[in-house]
């Protein structure tokens, strides 16, 4: 039985991660391997890297990121993925939401009294 | 070695997916395929402890196809559920709702569900089809397609056959009768 305060955070992750993957493209466009590569690098972002295939997915009809397929020197022909002009209207409107949400949040929890002490 | 361990690992996906549309799940199982072989070239998935670190990062074929169900168009979901988030802590109030970014598939989030449920739309299509014909002959089954091809409850493929077998039953079957009568 997973603790409460974990599956919350699996919650949070799955709802914040392709926001995540988004900002990641907008400095650059990426194939799923090297950005789950530099998503796996930031620690507590993602747990099982296979399931970013079906956000990439989720992203394409969301009509987010937009993709083109390249020949690889090596390896399998690559799908390079990029954000769309929706994808960043959507990341700017999340960022802004998370920026109000997060200090809402940390406020809350420096006021309790005790917080982040262990029972 | 390392072979027979990807052959593992993909069929398991394979099995995993069975009940995604098949398009999504060769789709999937292709995307997952390309991630093993990128690794190859790189040299990064050599040996077969290697392999094995590569496969345990990208966690068990189950959780890929959890994720799949999750990337199903919201809007089916809700409509399956009665517009209910399944059970589990998942009535959070996350994502704020109303927000332009709250779209594509953030719920529903908790437990797996396949868009399966039956509501009035699904029993009034397989009644429709089963008996429909002895009500309003050829329009009854008619009806009752139109209404399976609305439900979200069916897959394509499942849908497909509901139709080949109603045209069969209804069409053809009747036809034959004619033949017969007008024969004899």
């Amino acid at each position: 039985m997973e603790l409460p305060a974990r599956n919350a955070l699996a919650q949070l992750r799955r709802g914040v991660l392709e926001f995540c993957v988004l900002s990641l493209l907008r400095a650059e466009e990426l194939y799923p391997f090297d950005l789950i590569q530099r998503l796996s690098a930031i620690d507590g972002l993602v747990t099982g890297e296979g399931t970013i295939y079906p956000l990439l997915s989720r992203l394409r009809r969301a009509g987010w990121v937009s993709t083109t397929w390249r020949e690889s020197d090596s390896g399998p022909p690559r799908r390079y993925y990029s954000i769309t002009t929706d994808g960043g209207a959507a990341l700017a409107a999340f960022t802004a939401d998370w920026r109000r949400f997060t200090e809402s949040v940390d406020r809350v929890l420096s006021d309790a009294p005790g917080a982040g002490e262990p029972r | 070695m390392t072979e027979f361990a990807v052959q593992a690992y993909l069929e398991r996906l394979e099995r995993a997916g069975a009940a995604l549309e098949p398009q999504r799940r060769a789709e999937l199982v292709a995307e997952i395929t390309d991630h093993i072989s990128e690794a190859r070239a790189r040299g990064e998935a050599g040996t077969p402890a290697e392999m094995q670190a590569l496969l345990d990062r990208l966690g068990p074929p189950e959780d890929i196809v959890a994720a799949s169900w999750e990337t199903v168009d919201s809007r089916r979901a809700e409509f399956a559920t009665g517009g209910a988030a399944p059970s589990g802590p998942s009535g959070t109030p996350w994502p704020v709702t109303g927000s332009s970014w709250a779209s594509p598939g953030a719920q529903p989030v908790g437990a797996p569900t396949m868009p399966s449920r039956w509501g009035g739309l699904e029993i009034a299509a397989v009644v429709l089809l089963c008996i429909g014909g002895f009500i309003v002959p050829f329009v009854g089954p008619i009806v009752g397609l139109i209404l399976a091809w609305i439900s979200p409850a069916w897959s394509t493929a499942e849908k497909w056959v509901a139709t080949g077998l109603a045209l069969v039953l209804t069409m053809v079957l009747p036809l034959f009768a004619l033949l017969f009568l007008v024969a004899a």
